[in-house]
């Protein structure tokens, strides 16, 4: 390929530890009146401790199902891991009793959901939902598990403490039950935070301050926080490193502020696209990516994104890319953590992911085929006549 | 980040607010469902007082024909029956019968009902799917039908009524119960205290009943009702309690029916106004706890 790449590489990230978490060709169906869905397709990657990920991808791509399966909270019997592995601070989490991983769940891994309107018990105040957390792992007296609640919730923010340990989720406002979730979460400590799209139900004004507050309390308890959204701008401005997701497949993974300044894969070219940006500067259309999401149901043999993508050649409709760094092939086995990857046959380059269109001359072969099919089917009915 | 530490004087303590006093205080706006709290108080009143304000024993007869049948006057209010016994007497005495049988009904009804329809919703699977075939096949017979055989086997009286009564009782309850659970287990903050490492036992007692008991607490109240109605059916084809000596509101209507169209009118309807009073009173009850409990009426 004559196409020049740059390989630019962001600074290289707190390695050389064991990682905290490391998913290896994870690989998740449901089970449905239509069909096999293959929602996660061979998933791999790895969370240093202390370290903030993001993970990108628009609804269906995968993401919530990835850290679902890996608390094992998949819904039963439709959901089912079928394939991989989940190794968690040495851990074999695929392979423990369910006793054990119900252990696990809000000690060493905690989860902050979508929707803190749904996502406390109605019924119960919201002391009783913090101590049940400590009273499920501990054998801390009502009194300690009351104080550690209180605790809590002070770190997250919450005025008056005290008072509101009483109070039900009713009478709180979005924001603050999206505090009192994150105290659940954070009560016992945990080493790995997941967070499911914490701010899409929010208010904007509130959404920035939930994701200072995350950030913050990461940093003050040293957990690791995997970040998962649809929106670029959340992850933007707190995680170190971003993997994004399509049709169940990490496309492409850098760090944070190389995978701005370059992105490779054309779906992350056109997630780009489609946000506003301040730091680019003057008005800018933003462009949504023509089409819709692949059946994962029917997965193709090619890439799946490539129906979508103008850069698309001949090769993207036969042959899935692996993630490798972008412009060379090649297993990206024992590369940095941090080392810009993409799972792409045809990188944009910097000229063309900032036009948000492939160099001048380039058909894609979804278009070109097209066209072959016009074009004979022109010529036939030419023919006939 | 200046968001994220309000000044503590700005946030007034906020007095904690249950469901249920919530609830409660909806209730307290709704005209009818007072109505019938009324009714069913005083209801309780007159069963748990009977011996105390009816003017004379229930079983006090009079073998005078010229005292049967009297109409209503001063010294019998509402006339007297057949035996020349008070019917005022008599209809509140009547309470204590209806009483035992819905409460007693409803109560095993209710108990074993949801217990079944718990365990159903939530193990889910083949002991769910042959649960749900046998209370398809109880719902499939007539009620009254039903009813009336278990009375038929075990014999006549207050107990084995209120005992037919709630084994048609079952079945209502565990369906509620059922599709409840269901759709509770789907839901986020199910998943939220899964993930924090709750107990399927905490879970299922803590999280999924508690809210899959408020159309329970409604249907409960308005089986009570209609426990009422079955009682005095069954009461009137001559189930009830065959001892005189208990009066029974069905019964009461059986005893007189004879004697309807010869002017004695009044001794089979003060019986039936009881059955009507006691029977809206828990209909309008209920209705009320619909409307008080259903989250998405808050306002």
């Amino acid at each position: 390929m004559s196409r020049m790449v740059e390989a630019h590489q962001g600074a290289p990230l707190p390695g050389g530890d064991a990682p905290l978490l490391k998913v290896c060709d994870l690989k998740v169906e449901f089970s449905s009146s239509s069909g096999r869905v293959h929602a996660v397709n061979g998933v791999s990657f790895e969370l240093q401790p202390h370290e903030l990920l993001g993970i990108v991808g628009e609804s269906g791509c995968g993401k919530s199902v990835t850290s679902l399966a890996i608390l094992r909270l998949l819904a039963k019997p439709a959901g089912k891991v079928v394939g991989g592995q989940v190794e968690f601070d040495g851990t074999d989490l695929l392979g423990l009793d369910d006793d054990q991983m119900r252990d696990l769940r809000g000690r060493k891994v905690a989860m902050i959901f979508q929707d803190p309107m749904t996502s406390l018990n109605p019924v119960t105040t919201i002391g009783e939902q913090l101590t049940e957390v400590v009273r499920a792992h501990t054998k801390l007296s009502g009194r300690d598990a009351e104080k550690l609640a209180l605790d809590t919730l002070e770190l997250v923010g919450l005025p008056n403490a005290r008072t509101r340990l009483k109070n039900f989720p009713h009478q709180f406002s979005g924001g603050m039950r999206q505090r009192v979730m994150i105290a659940m979460a954070l009560i016992m400590g945990p080493k790995l935070l997941i967070a499911d799209e914490p701010t899409t139900a929010l208010d904007v004004t509130i959404q920035a301050q939930i994701l200072d507050l995350i950030a913050r309390v990461a940093r003050e308890t040293g957990a690791a926080v995997m970040l998962i959204t649809h929106d670029l701008g959340v992850v933007a401005g707190m995680t170190q490193r971003i993997q994004v997701m399509y049709a169940g497949r990490i496309v492409e993974t850098a760090t944070t502020d190389e995978l701005f300044a370059h992105p490779r894969h054309p779906y992350t070219v056109g997630l780009l696209r489609s946000i506003p940006r301040l730091d680019i500067g003057g008005s800018r259309e933003l462009i949504p990516i023509d089409g819709l999401p692949p059946d994962l149901t029917r997965l193709p043999a090619g890439c799946p994104f490539a129906p979508r993508c103008a850069w698309a050649i001949e090769r993207c409709l036969v042959e899935n890319p692996e993630l490798t760094v972008p412009g060379t092939t090649g297993s990206a086995e024992g590369l940095p953590l941090g080392t810009h990857l993409a799972a792409c046959w045809n990188p944009a380059t910097d000229e063309e992911a900032r036009a948000g269109v492939p160099a001048s001359g380039h058909i894609s072969a979804v278009t070109a085929a097209a066209q072959t099919r016009a074009s004979a089917a022109a010529a036939a009915l030419a023919g006939q006549e | 980040m200046a968001g994220i530490a309000l000044p503590q004087q700005l946030e007034a303590p906020i007095k904690g607010t249950s469901l249920w006093r919530d609830a409660a205080r909806r209730l307290s706006r709704n005209p009818a469902a007072l109505f019938g709290l009324f009714l069913i108080g005083m209801f309780l009143f007159v069963a748990a007082f009977a011996p105390f304000i009816s003017p004379y024993s229930p079983t006090l007869g009079d073998a005078q024909p010229s005292a049967h049948f009297l109409p209503p006057s001063v010294t019998h209010l509402l006339g007297t029956d057949l035996q020349g016994r008070d019917i005022f007497s008599r209809i509140l005495w009547g309470a204590r019968s209806s009483l035992w049988v819905s409460v007693l009904s409803v109560t095993i009804g209710l108990s074993l009902g949801v217990s079944l329809g718990a365990v159903s919703g939530f193990l889910g699977g083949w002991v769910d799917f042959w649960m749900m075939r046998a209370v398809d096949i109880v719902l499939s017979l007539p009620g009254l039908l039903l009813t009336i055989t278990i009375v038929l086997f075990l014999g006549p009286g207050l107990n084995t009524i209120a005992l037919a009564i709630a084994i048609e009782n079952v079945p209502i309850f565990a369906r509620l119960v059922r599709s409840g659970i269901l759709a509770l287990k789907e839901s986020d903050f199910v998943l939220a205290a899964r993930s924090i490492g709750a107990s399927q036992r905490r879970i299922l007692l803590q999280h999924v009943m508690p809210n899959a008991l408020t159309p329970v607490i409604v249907q409960g109240t308005l089986a009570l009702a209609t426990a009422i109605v079955d009682a005095a059916g069954l009461g009137y084809l001559g189930f009830g309690p065959q001892d005189p000596a208990t009066p029974e509101w069905g019964t009461m209507l059986t005893d007189t029916q004879r004697y309807l169209t010869s002017g004695a009118a009044f001794t089979a309807l003060f019986p039936g106004i009881a059955i009507i009073l006691a029977v809206l009173g828990f209909n309008l009850l209920g209705d009320g706890l619909r409307e008080a409990l259903d989250p998405r009426l808050k306002r």
